[in-house]
């Protein structure tokens, strides 16, 4: 796709931007499931039976909360691939608005009936109808996708919550203290990421909804 | 770019739109219209690439809203990737095009889907105004859903990647030299058609029509004896080289 700086382009850029932040999350997500299921097993593995209830603390709460937020990236997923063929849409709309403009202006038509001038006047009212219903549904899939992005926030900080207050409250045996805190240190990073992308997408998101309501409001 | 008349009579027109004289990477292609009366029908009418030209050109001469039928040979971006400007801007017309490329056409603007009809493989006959045309198959050559167009009225043959040469936009638009255009015509027939035999096939099925102008999508038009020079030639290549 040939780049440019159409605000309809940055929509489009933008938006495949989001994928690829959903598609660093669910690695992430994934990664934390699999330290579930090793931290369930190590649990087995623990004598204490104070460890061995932190553990399964922490294997159950890791797994539920990574679910809920699978649950949840798939539809985020899903709203943004929908995003993404609406952007392209709008992109193909402002593209023949621009044609049909330049035809307008260039030499050529003028030369021809004036009926030709209305049809292609016509097209052009047509393709920015069609712009603008883009722009709406886009506005609409942001908000979407919004709802779900603000879950994913509260369930990673309800995990980060989780592992902070076992951090704080443990009653771990010394050897397995140690085990924890490298635990919790793995787990604390990961939370970082999985915040700091889940918050780009709120970010990514304002942009496309500021831009499209900037566009929306040019073309009535 | 060139617009010329290739057929008059009376109300019954060709028209041809080409030779684009502007150095690009683009291929050369051949745009053709039927006028009669009011109606207009495009041929292949061209890629996204020569839009602007191709209809600023035509509606010099023609009602741009009149046009009521745009058919494809077939599926490549050259012949049909226009499609979306067209239809905005004569959002009643028909589109004609085998019935195995309509959900491949569709990718160019599938919101124009509905006004698509299906061309069964053996072709079909399409009024327009007081002249008929008929949609011949031409399968396998070069695509494996393709078709020719034949206006009864006029005796004149749309071949589409039939009879087509790459050349530039300084090429005379009639063949000239037909021994000389076979070097230009030899290597794109022997690379872009699969099959000898759907070749004869095509031949012998377009003789009886006895056409008395052979237009292809690229390349020059043949008239007078050389429609029959270039089906003798066709009917004895042998392609599907490289």
């Amino acid at each position: 796709m040939e780049e440019n700086n159409t605000p309809s382009y940055t929509i489009y850029k933008k938006s495949t931007s989001l994928r690829e932040l959903a598609n660093t999350i669910r690695n992430i997500l994934n990664f934390l499931q699999e330290i579930a299921l090793n931290t369930a097993i190590n649990s087995n593995n623990n004598s204490s039976s104070t460890d061995v209830s932190v553990y399964q603390v922490i294997a159950d709460e890791i797994k539920k909360n990574s679910d809920k937020m699978i649950e949840q990236l798939d539809e985020v997923d899903s709203l943004v691939n929908r995003l993404i063929n609406t952007a392209l849409d709008q992109l193909r709309y402002n593209q023949r608005v621009e044609t049909f403009e330049k035809i307008l202006i260039g030499r050529a038509i003028t030369e021809g009936s004036a009926s030709n001038r209305e049809q292609v006047k016509k097209a052009i009212y047509g393709a920015r109808l069609e712009l603008l219903a883009a722009f709406k549904d886009i506005k609409k899939k942001v908000t979407s996708t919004s709802r779900h992005q603000s879950k994913l926030l509260a369930l990673n900080e309800k995990l980060w919550l989780t592992v902070t207050s076992l951090k704080i409250e443990n009653n771990l045996t010394n050897n397995t203290n140690v085990f924890f805190h490298q635990l919790s240190s793995v787990l604390d990073k990961q939370n970082e990421d999985l915040n700091t992308n889940i918050i780009n997408i709120g970010k990514g998101l304002i942009e496309i909804s500021e831009i499209s309501k900037h566009q929306e409001r040019s073309l009535v | 770019m060139r617009i010329e008349t290739i057929y008059q009579n009376e109300g019954h027109k060709w028209i041809f739109i080409g030779r684009d004289e502007a150095e690009t990477e683009v291929i050369d292609t051949n745009q053709y219209a039927i006028i009669n009366g009011d109606d207009v029908f495009l041929m292949d009418p061209g890629g996204a690439e020569l839009f602007p030209e191709v209809m600023t050109k035509l509606s010099q001469i023609v009602d741009i809203k009149n046009i009521k039928g745009i058919f494809s040979s077939h599926q490549d971006p050259d012949i049909i990737s226009a499609l979306p400007y067209w239809i905005s801007l004569c959002p009643d017309a028909t589109i004609y095009c085998s019935g195995l490329w309509r959900g491949f056409i569709a990718h160019y603007g599938h919101e124009y889907i509905a006004n698509m009809v299906s061309v069964p493989d053996e072709g079909i006959e399409i009024p327009l105004g007081d002249a008929k045309i008929e949609l011949i198959p031409a399968h396998y050559c070069h695509s494996s859903a393709n078709f020719s167009l034949f206006d009864h009225k006029a005796r004149v043959l749309f071949s589409g990647d039939i009879g087509g040469a790459v050349i530039d936009g300084h090429y005379p638009l009639y063949c000239e030299d037909f021994q000389k255009h076979v070097d230009v015509m030899k290597p794109f027939h022997q690379r872009l058609m699969p099959s000898s035999e759907a070749l004869m096939r095509w031949v012998k099925s377009v003789r009886k029509h006895r056409p008395s102008l052979i237009c292809p999508q690229h390349g020059a038009i043949f008239r007078s004896e050389d429609t029959e020079s270039f089906l003798d030639w066709l009917y004895d290549l042998e392609v599907g080289k490289y």
